[in-house]
């Protein structure tokens, strides 16, 4: 096993930037997840580890190799597909077996391993099938069995969940995490599927337009957004956000919008911010429609309920003030809201994040 | 409580009949098959006839099923010797048209793109090219080399026409194979040769037929090269053998047309084999599998 190490890494297309300068390090055993919506590079991020894509600028380092120029197959590493790829005139066992043989490794070893993958994924049974006769949980089985049956340094996995049904992703997503724990190889993940990502990562990269706009665990990415796309990229439904301007009365901060005012009971210095029109960011769950317990420590707006998603374990209030809308999510036990009538929301202070409007960055005002 | 009783459904409105149209769609198939067959079964009827029989009755069933024009062919002509000649240019020129084609399929496509596209146009710009545009410079150039009245020349040339045509057809399916296998390879540990014996030639196999085909039938059926290059009798192939039924003030037809049957007899087989494949190859890739 061994990290992996990105130093200055950059993929141009014909002056398009794909990846912009790109630092990591990722550490033996880690699963990293890249996350970002479509066209953020982290594909092309992973198939320059992959050594399918060379990187403009940069450096990548496998354990204490050097691999930039290296060709995919002197990397050590395993990948698994997409739309996995699977050889079609290749039945499973051959399927498992190709990588091995061309490694020129005796047949009783060759099998051997390929029988432990199997056993492993249990998929032992489907050996003799071939692939157009699996169904695709079968097929991203055989996927992943490709890749353990090397024991490779890295594996890198490219949305490999993405053409399952959504239970199957699911059940698939908690076997991937089980396995990679198990055989602890350092794991890189690409997903446009924040869910996937915050369910599987040990940390996470939140891409964007080619930059990292975030690296961290799944909470420090939850909690502490670094910036207004990552802080609503992450979450379901996603952060609301209330735009307004910054001001000092009565010795507090207090944030002003069209009609809403909140006093942020906290310390900050404006004259340092040099910019008073920031974003209030506030998760749906942290919005109380019902007056919470003392210790937390709420400002109270008058809103209007517009709609209510009912889904199951939870509910989602649609909420109208003053023509801006916010989401509160309900959990399960919650006495209920009926839709056309004012309700007060109150938004829990502590769970506030303010954002610059010019930027979108953080401001840390809580010295968290 | 009981359920309200489903009202009845309003009685759908009859589908009209389709049978007339479908009927209409098969009229110029019918016509098409038509024009196919008869002549070919003209050319069949003929074999069994004399030439006064076919003189006088050309458009007739024979009058008896008399095989004696078949026997003379084997008997008092070289058939043997030509189907041989015939086989020996045929076979190896496709083999290696099949050969060099696919590998130069493999490097356009596995090529940066546009220098793959730029090889690609030179190459398939050899079909665009007539043979008779060629025929004079090749002769000349044959010809100093010594590979006239060769079996050698005829198959380097026959390559060399060729080429173009199966990189063409290959090429076209090579490019639908998903690149995710051939990456796959690459990560798997496979070399360029190793992708292409192991992973694309197997996956290639329906282009690989009908490239074949194509060869195989223009390859057996050329008389341009063969007449232009072969003067001996004993290397002389199918359909230049053919030509010596055919004097300057009498034609032997009968003769010619068993001689056709006989040489179209190795491409009917070989088409009802690949068929299936050939049919998959001249669709591939227009539709999203």
């Amino acid at each position: 096993m061994a990290g992996v190490k990105l130093e200055g890494v950059a993929k141009h297309f014909k002056g398009a930037v794909a990846v912009a300068e790109f630092n990591l390090d990722i550490k033996d055993g880690e699963f990293l997840v890249l996350v970002g919506p479509s066209g953020c590079g982290k594909s092309t991020t992973l198939r320059m580890v992959a050594g399918l894509e060379e990187p403009t600028y940069g450096r990548i380092m496998i354990g204490n190799k050097d691999v930039t120029k290296l060709e995919p197959k002197d990397r050590d590493i395993a990948m698994v597909f997409q739309d996995y790829a699977l050889y079609p005139h290749m039945n499973v066992y051959h399927n498992l077996a190709f990588g091995l043989k061309l490694r020129k490794m005796p047949k009783n070893e060759i099998e051997e391993r390929v029988k432990m993958a199997a056993e492993i994924l249990s998929i032992s049974h489907l050996l003799e099938r071939y692939p157009r006769q699996l169904s695709g949980g079968q097929r991203q089985r055989v996927a992943l069995g490709r890749a353990i049956v090397r024991n490779p340094q890295v594996f890198l996995m490219d949305e490999p969940l993405s053409n399952l049904d959504a239970k199957l992703r699911v059940q698939m997503r908690a076997e991937l995490v089980k396995l990679q724990r198990r055989l602890k190889t350092t794991t890189i993940y690409v997903t446009h599927d924040q869910t996937e990502a915050m369910t599987m990562g040990d940390r996470i990269v939140v891409m964007k337009d080619g930059y990292i706009q975030q690296v961290g665990t799944p909470e420090e990415i939850y909690h502490e957004p670094a910036n207004l796309f990552v802080a609503d990229f992450v979450g379901s439904p996603s952060m609301n956000f209330l735009e307004g301007e910054l001001c000092t009365e009565e010795g507090c901060i207090w944030f002003k919008a069209q009609g809403i005012r909140v006093n942020l009971r906290n310390s900050l210095n404006l004259e340092e911010l040099n910019e008073n029109k920031v974003v209030l960011g506030i998760r749906p769950e942290d919005i109380y429609l019902h007056r919470p317990s003392p210790e937390k420590v709420c400002e109270e707006l008058l809103c209007q309920t517009e709609l209510i998603e009912d889904l199951g374990s939870e509910k989602i209030v649609f909420l109208k003030i003053e023509g801006q809308e916010l989401q509160a999510r309900l959990r399960d036990g919650a006495a209920p809201v009926t839709v056309g009538g004012n309700t007060p929301a109150y938004l829990n202070l502590n769970k506030v994040h303010l954002f610059r409007k010019s930027t979108g960055k953080k401001i840390l005002f809580r010295g968290r | 409580m009981s359920l309200p009783a489903p009202e009845p459904q309003k009685s759908a409105q009859p589908v009209p009949s389709r049978k007339w149209p479908e009927f209409l769609r098969h009229i110029p198939l019918v016509l098409y098959s038509l024009i196919i067959i008869t002549p070919l079964s003209l050319v069949f009827f003929a074999t069994f006839k004399d030439l006064s029989q076919l003189y006088t009755n050309p458009l007739g069933l024979p009058r008896s099923w008399d095989l004696a024009n078949y026997t003379r062919l084997f008997q008092n002509e070289n058939m043997v010797v030509y189907f041989k000649n015939s086989m020996i240019v045929t076979f190896t020129s496709v083999f290696f048209i099949l050969f060099f084609g696919s590998m130069i399929s493999y490097a356009i496509i596995r090529m940066p793109k546009w220098t793959g596209a730029i090889l690609f146009s030179f190459i398939t710009l050899g079909m665009m090219i007539p043979t008779q545009v060629n025929m004079i410079p090749t002769y000349v150039f044959f010809a100093k080399l010594d590979l006239l009245n060769k079996h050698l020349g005829l198959i380097i040339v026959t390559v060399a026409t060729l080429l173009p045509i199966c990189v063409f057809i290959l090429t076209g399916f090579m490019k639908t194979l998903p690149k995710g296998l051939i990456e796959a390879a690459m990560i798997d540990g496979a070399s360029h040769w190793k992708i292409y014996t192991r992973l694309v030639l197997p996956l290639s196999g329906p282009a690989l037929a009908t490239a074949a085909i194509f060869c195989f039938v223009i390859a057996w059926n050329d008389l341009l090269y063969p007449l232009l290059f072969i003067k001996s009798a004993e290397l002389k192939t199918l359909p230049l053998a053919l030509l010596q039924f055919q004097g300057e003030y009498l034609t032997d037809y009968p003769m010619i047309f068993s001689g056709v049957v006989v040489a179209s007899i190795p491409m009917v087989i070989i088409y009802t084999f690949l068929q299936k494949y050939f049919i998959a190859g001249m669709t591939a890739g227009s539709m999203k599998g």
